[in-house]
């Protein structure tokens, strides 16, 4: 049983670890704001309850073993929420999404057309 | 035979874990970096304010992950707190920024204000 659960222990944190660099790369190497919302949101969404289980598996059984899943349950409430709001304050501030045909010219924007 | 090889792959999967959970706050860390990376390149206001609030998710993270590693006591309490703060944190600032034109318009090309 003890096995089992360090396996599995081992095998969230690693696959938590991975998503959270994944989301790192994301967050310094897309080109876009809306494009670093959207690798920061997902992972985040993921990676974190993925590494909050693997630590739960660790844990004495406790009270504890609910705080964490508090802090599941917040994150997976807040995490898109807070993405969501991050998007919505840069469109109506005036931030506007890259479209594939984006030369990055001004004259070829056709918002200003 | 059969006892010597369970009690030898039982130590190989504490093992495991162990340096699982090393390895996934060594993840947490490197993501940080990159989230602050980010927040001091990043070109606009809504770029730096991502960056911070990833950032806090990941300290949420790193406090549940590092305290449980050390042996901290209470740690998962100021871990559900700091998720609550760095919420409530980055929905105010985007609520202020959302209607807001900042001044300089330093190195960004996507804004058609």
């Amino acid at each position: 049983m003890s096995l089992v659960l360090d396996l599995l222990s081992g095998l969230f944190l690693l696959l938590g670890g991975f998503l959270s660099i994944t989301g790192g790369v994301g967050l310094i190497r897309l080109p876009d704001f809306f494009s670093r919302v959207h690798a920061s949101g997902l992972n985040e969404t993921l990676a974190t309850p993925l590494l909050l289980i693997g630590l739960m598996l660790q844990m004495d059984w406790s009270l504890d073993l609910l705080k964490v899943l508090f802090i599941i349950a917040l994150v997976l409430a807040t995490s898109p929420t807070a993405a969501h709001a991050m998007a919505k304050a840069a469109l109506h501030g005036g931030l506007r999404p890259r479209a594939a045909d984006d030369t990055g010219r001004p004259e070829d924007d056709p918002s200003k057309a | 035979m059969s006892c010597a090889k369970a009690r030898w792959s039982g130590a190989s999967a504490v093992w495991a874990s162990d340096h699982m959970l090393t390895a996934a706050i060594l993840a947490v860390l490197l993501t940080m970096m990159m989230a602050l990376a980010r927040a001091v390149i990043g070109p606009t206001e809504y770029d730096r304010m991502l960056a911070a609030n990833s950032f806090g998710t990941k300290t949420v993270l790193l406090i549940a992950l590092g305290g449980h590693a050390l042996g901290w006591h209470s740690h998962l309490d100021i871990a559900l707190l700091y998720a609550m703060v760095n919420f409530v944190g980055s929905i105010a600032v985007m609520r202020f920024f959302e209607y807001s034109r900042p001044q300089d318009e330093t190195g960004e090309t996507e804004r058609n204000a």
